[in-house]
């Protein structure tokens, strides 16, 4: 119930868009752009939404979006497109200190930029990685780095 | 006081895998801590872009040693949800049944390694010694005592006879005795009490905030069991209690990991009792239709969430995993704050570390 | 002159000497490993073990850190294992005869079985690793705590002998009754303070597998390692056989051969409740360790004490 009177209650703000060629999720989601994310969180706050489940990034194609998932007996996905140049997200961890290591991996696999979050050390990866981000579509994987390294 | 920075880790007697953190000591007390995983990353999110839907199923299954059957059922709970599969019913009942043994078993094996960090071994043997009943139980339905390789798209792959049957219901009956003997110790025994009570404390509002999952949360008054919130699998027709505490220690944890060893018991003695008849898997469809699906199930350390997107194509585009232990893992620096150096082994084990799920 | 020579010899080497408290330390720690195992519901080792383990070690590579003091570092087993040698053959020898007691010498025993604790810490603050150096901090905390309450607790049966010898303590127990029963408390504090001395489960701080590796002998290996291990052994003896001593001469004990064989018998029983006490506590933290010991435990003994002077 909760996640619905929170879903109309971003409705109400306009704070979504309709997309018609996204493929369908099997719960609410809310399309959101970059700057709208900390509104959205308040809203989803006032309505007793506190949990995030986890933080996914994926590709449409050539776009990236990060979708954020919450959960309060049914979910609820916010999902936000990453668009170059700007590449960037505000952090959370202001408002939940829980999305720390979750912000940690996307800023280290995809190369988002997350404002205000420190990444200076690595999370996941070796301290001299030197592969680049490796979930990127424009990152080559290790093994088209080994075929081009056997021609 | 000068300050003293110890490593713990990666190579360390009280972690069973690969995690470093150095605390730093000022006299007997711990100051700060600092954790950097990472260890065993085996990058199993990418690999998953390249490999079909069947053998995904196969590298899930080693994201943890432990808990490698939850993680197979949401991955396959997943893909069907893509399908539109309806599993059959046996198959389900069989999937939730080896569910609740492995709880059973990760939960004794996490009383062990407690027992034994604080120094009473004795209970390390006991708890380990009933564990092999566990052990047992899930080799006779799977074949496998740790990695299950059970499950399938549509269903699981192995059915289970009457004479498997009755095997489970006397190893249950046993079992459930000993759990007894163990809760009745943890409950009272003073020195065990002496090592685990008003540490590591964390409060109601702290899990909210740190968004904490499984008993770690549930231990500091937390009400949350995606068996009984949003039940997946045929939860919702069986009855269990969800167990919580509300002093938010080590020792509240241990109750509450114990008290749900014993609930999973009765589950499996439901499950064993209500076992439906028919086919034990439906056939899969060759082609994923395109789409997006997030899964979500009660691990034994709490909510494993898989996100799993198709393209059409042969492989995933897509899958996210998210385990419990990382949860866990943020809140360590603040319970460590403030205590002393012998607690530090309590509260780190009472954690119920998996670093294998963290990492992936 | 030659037959002096050779009984020297025979009651150095052999009994009660070296050869006989080794051997009897290897018996007692087989006993202790069996039983713990018996508890926990495991198998445990065969007898052999602990004679098995020994001579593996000194076949095994001695290293030691780079920066380590090495004459330093094999003095200090050498000595440890030498103290409770010299205290275990006095102590063995009063079961036998009152001729090697003199006055005095109990609280030679007593100091020389304290000994082992300090080198202990010692050993660990010369290989200088960050784990032998904490633990090294604690075991000189306790050591402070248990060796003290030791000595408080025997010193009663001094006391109440009115006599600084052996010899003295068991004949004034042979003509009265033993201590055992006037001294029940100090008795029991005096097993605390073994247990303490000893480093065994509930105060194996120092020794804490899941805390601080082995504690100051992370370093050690082989020969020394070895050393120190013999000293364990013989150290668990010579404490258990000075209890006895101590509070249970008279009555049960005497210089015969049946007083003898009841004499190893109530050795035995000690250990068994040392085996039984290890098994049932978890390892105390250190505060709640010397917390336990100074608020509870030495005022207790002294409390005894003052009644024995009174009485």
């Amino acid at each position: 119930m909760t996640v619905t009177k929170a879903f109309t209650a971003m409705q109400k703000l306009s704070l979504t868009r309709n997309e018609e060629t996204y493929p369908p999720l099997n719960e609410k989601q809310v399309f959101l752009s970059a700057d709208q994310l900390l509104p959205a969180i308040e809203i989803l706050q006032k309505n007793n939404i506190f949990h995030l489940s986890t933080i996914t990034g994926v590709y449409q194609g050539q776009q990236l979006y990060l979708l954020y998932h919450f959960w309060q007996q049914e979910g609820i996905t916010l999902r936000i497109p990453i668009n170059q140049p700007a590449n960037e997200v505000p952090t959370l961890t202001h408002l939940i200190p829980g999305a720390l290591f979750y912000e940690r991996e996307i800023a280290e696999m995809f190369a988002v930029h997350i404002n205000g979050l420190d990444t200076s050390q690595k999370m996941f990866l070796p301290d001299n990685w030197e592969g680049g981000a490796p979930m990127r579509k424009d990152t080559p994987s290790t093994t088209d780095i080994e075929k081009s390294e056997h021609q | 006081m000068s300050r003293l920075t110890i490593p713990i880790g990666p190579q360390h007697p009280l972690l069973k895998e690969p995690l470093s953190f150095n605390i730093t000591l000022e006299g007997e007390n711990v100051i700060d801590s600092v954790l950097r995983l990472g260890y065993v990353h085996r990058g199993i999110e990418k690999l998953a872009e390249s490999r079909s839907y069947i053998q995904n199923i196969t590298l899930f299954e080693r994201v943890c040693g432990i808990c490698s059957h939850i993680h197979t059922t949401t991955y396959c709970q997943a893909v069907e949800g893509l399908l539109g599969l309806e599993v059959p019913r046996r198959g389900v009942y069989i999937r939730m049944l080896l569910c609740e043994l492995e709880r059973i078993h990760s939960h004794l094996l996490w009383l062990g390694v407690l027992a034994k960090n604080i120094g009473l071994n004795t209970v390390f043997m006991y708890a380990w010694r009933d564990r092999e009943i566990v052990l047992d139980l899930m080799e006779e339905i799977s074949g496998g005592r740790v990695s299950h390789a059970i499950n399938t798209i549509g269903g699981v792959r192995k059915d289970l006879s009457q004479e498997q049957i009755q095997k489970l219901n006397n190893g249950l009956t046993d079992l459930f005795d000993r759990v007894k003997d163990l809760l009745r110790i943890v409950e009272n025994d003073r020195s065990f009490k002496a090592r685990t009570r008003g540490i590591g404390f964390l409060s109601e509002e702290e899990v909210q905030r740190f968004c904490v999952v499984g008993p770690v949360a549930r231990a500091s008054g937390g009400r949350v069991d995606l068996r009984k919130d949003t039940p997946y699998a045929h939860y919702d027709e069986l009855s269990f209690n969800v167990v919580t505490m509300n002093e938010g220690d080590v020792w509240a944890r241990a109750m509450v990991r114990i008290h749900e060893t014993s609930e999973a018991i009765r589950l499996c003695e439901q499950m064993v009792e209500k076992l439906p008849s028919g086919e034990i898997a439906a056939t899969m469809k060759r082609k994923v239709p395109a789409g997006e699906f997030i899964s979500r199930s009660e691990a034994p350390r709490g909510e494993v969430i898989y996100f799993v997107k198709s393209d059409g194509s042969q492989s995933p585009a897509r899958v996210k995993v998210r385990t419990p232990t990382l949860t866990a893992l943020i809140t360590l620096p603040k319970q460590l704050r403030g205590l002393q150096m012998a607690d530090v082994s309590a509260v780190v084990a009472g954690v119920d570390l998996c670093i294998a799920c963290a990492d992936r | 002159m030659m037959k002096e020579l050779f009984e020297f010899l025979f009651s150095m080497m052999i009994f009660p000497g070296f050869l006989f408290l080794v051997a009897l330390g290897m018996l007692f720690h087989w006993i202790d490993r069996k039983l713990i195992a018996r508890f926990e519901g495991r198998i445990g080792p065969p007898w052999y073990q602990p004679l098995a383990d020994t001579i593996k070690l000194f076949a095994k590579e001695d290293i030691l850190p780079i920066g380590t003091n090495e004459a330093f570092a094999l003095l200090l087993p050498l000595t440890s294992f030498a103290t409770v040698l010299t205290a275990g053959f006095y102590i063995f020898s009063a079961f036998i005869t009152s001729n090697t007691s003199f006055e005095g010498d109990f609280i030679m025993i007593v100091f020389l079985l304290s000994l082992p604790s300090l080198l202990f810490f010692l050993g660990g603050w010369t290989t200088s690793g960050i784990y032998s150096i904490l633990g090294g901090h604690r075991s000189l905390l306790k050591y402070f705590s248990y060796e003290v309450l030791f000595l408080v607790t025997l010193s009663g049966a001094s006391i109440a002998s009115g006599s600084w010898s052996l010899a003295g303590i068991r004949s004034v127990q042979e003509n009265g009754s033993p201590f055992v029963l006037s001294q029940m408390v100090g008795f029991m504090l005096a097993m605390a303070g073994l247990i303490g001395k000893l480093k065994r489960s509930p105060y194996d701080i120092p020794k804490a597998k899941s805390e601080m590796i082995v504690g100051p002998l992370t370093e050690y290996s082989g020969k020394k390692l070895a050393m120190w291990n013999l000293t364990d052994y013989v150290q668990t003896v010579a404490g258990i056989a000075l209890l006895v001593q101590c509070y249970f001469s008279g009555l049960w004990i005497t210089y015969s051969p049946v007083g003898i064989f009841t004499s190893i018998l109530l050795m035995l029983g000690l250990q068994v409740s040392l085996a039984i006490i290890s098994t049932i506590f978890t390892r105390l933290r250190i505060d709640q360790l010397i917390d336990l010991n100074w608020k509870i435990f030495i005022p207790l003994s002294l409390l005894q004490n003052i009644l024995i002077i009174i009485l």
